[in-house]
């Protein structure tokens, strides 16, 4: 009894540390798995407010651009209107949005980084408005990330910029797939693993999302081709790619909801099942 | 002069920890993460208690984890140099050995003791904070060449403001 106390009085900074460090490692492990809950992030009603107030400065000077990329989009929506009065669709094909029913939120970012390993969105849309885990994030032009956490008023997207975001996408003219990564160096370049080596893909080719998975819808902007090399110990392209979308300089995004999700989740686990 | 002590620890804990949240996290660095908060573990008087050094580490980096969707990084990265640091100190420790109302600043120890000093700790923390953060050994380089950068930019943040906020010691 003695010795034990009189261990614990001459350790007890040490065993201290080391129980603190172990709840710190913890919490890290639980983050670093993909879509699991963060305990410390700015997804509470208390940060995601004090974050508001300072990312209202931040979209202030960000003005100028957020209304460039609105009436941009707004004459390309205006566009499309004017086309389908002009052509009418034949009804009698089944059109797309009935195979995928996507339904957009808009949201405001709250905070946003590039600089880590692994970059979160925080964005002031919550449960409260229908907001849940695995939804797909994108601006007007371009994908932006997955939500991973959500609280009632305010949620958090992994950003495209991580080490942990995976996202299929397909090359727009050859329709290849391929699976868009960050290898965690520069921040503006990413990568996109995949492409086989026989096929025609050239700098400045436009890459789309595969709209497989039931989080992005098919056919949204991801990417252009940067530079492209062919690896010589495997049969695929190293592609580089530069995002359409400027992540840095986002103030609204939009949050896609699949009304098909879960039926589409549920009959993929049933395959993979049997 | 504890009263004293206290209160100036409070006011750089505050500001610091503003500085860091509000201005070095919205930062649109491409390769580079500054963090400065470091600073308030270095600073604390050197017979500060252990365990409260510990303690106020453990906090510091939580609150910074809360603030900067951290998930537990910073504050496994402060608490490791919190408890480190009273063996830093001891290496680095005068020839007189250390004095009751030592501060381990610019004014107190001289301008190159304070260089090798931070340059450890921080090293230390910025190592630790990037290694956790990827948890692999994949893209060693790239990790590497980041956490380097980082570590060069805090330094100098670090370094000019403490110089801009150093007292002269003769006064």
């Amino acid at each position: 009894m003695r010795s034990i106390y009189y261990l614990l009085s001459r350790f007890y900074v040490l065993i201290l540390f080391v129980l603190l460090e172990i709840f710190a490692l913890s919490l890290i492990f639980k983050s670093h798995k993909y879509q699991e809950v963060r305990l410390l992030n700015a997804s509470n009603t208390f940060t995601g407010t004090v974050l508001g107030y300072i990312n209202g400065s931040i979209t202030f000077i960000h003005l100028g651009t957020t209304n460039k990329a609105l009436v941009e989009e707004n004459t390309l929506l205006k566009k499309m209107i004017l086309y389908q009065d002009k052509y009418p669709v034949d009804t009698t094909l089944p059109k797309r949005s009935a195979l995928y029913r996507f339904d957009y939120i808009p949201a405001k970012i709250v905070n946003n980084t590039i600089s880590r390993s692994i970059n979160y969105i925080t964005l002031n849309k919550g449960s409260k408005d229908g907001i849940q885990k695995g939804l797909g994030v994108v601006s007007s032009n371009g994908v932006v990330g997955i939500i991973t956490n959500v609280s009632e008023n305010f949620s958090l997207a992994m950003s495209v910029i991580s080490v942990k975001s995976l996202i299929s996408v397909r090359h727009k003219n050859t329709s290849a797939l391929g699976n868009l990564r960050w290898n965690g160096d520069d921040a503006f370049t990413l990568q996109v693993d995949g492409f086989s080596k026989t096929l025609p893909i050239k700098k400045n080719d436009t890459i789309v999302t595969a709209g497989f998975s039931s989080i992005f819808p098919p056919d949204i902007l991801v990417a252009i081709v940067k530079n492209l090399k062919a690896d010589e110990s495997t049969s695929f392209y190293d592609v580089n790619v530069r995002l359409t979308n400027n992540i840095n300089r986002l103030s609204y995004v939009y949050i896609v909801k699949n009304d098909k999700k879960k039926e589409l989740d549920s009959l993929q686990i049933q395959v993979n099942n049997e | 002069m504890n009263n004293k002590f206290l209160l100036s620890n409070i006011i750089r804990f505050v500001l610091l920890i503003a500085l860091q949240v509000l201005l070095l996290n919205e930062l649109p660095l491409n390769r580079a993460y500054l963090m400065i908060y470091p600073l308030i573990i270095l600073l604390l008087p050197v017979f500060t208690p252990r365990l409260a050094v510990l303690f106020i580490a453990f906090f510091t980096g939580m609150i910074i984890d809360v603030f900067s969707n951290g998930g537990g990084l910073h504050t496994a990265a402060l608490t490791a140099v919190g408890y480190l640091r009273s063996y830093i100190l001891d290496t680095f420790q005068p020839r007189s050995g250390w004095d009751k109302l030592d501060v381990p600043n610019i004014s107190q120890q001289g301008l190159t003791w304070f260089f090798y000093y931070s340059l450890i700790f921080f090293s230390i923390h910025h190592w630790l904070y990037f290694f956790l953060e990827v948890f692999s050994f994949t893209n060693f380089f790239a990790t590497i060449f980041k956490t380097m950068i980082s570590l060069f930019g805090s330094l100098l943040l670090m370094w000019i403001l403490t110089l801009f906020f150093m007292r002269n010691s003769r006064e």
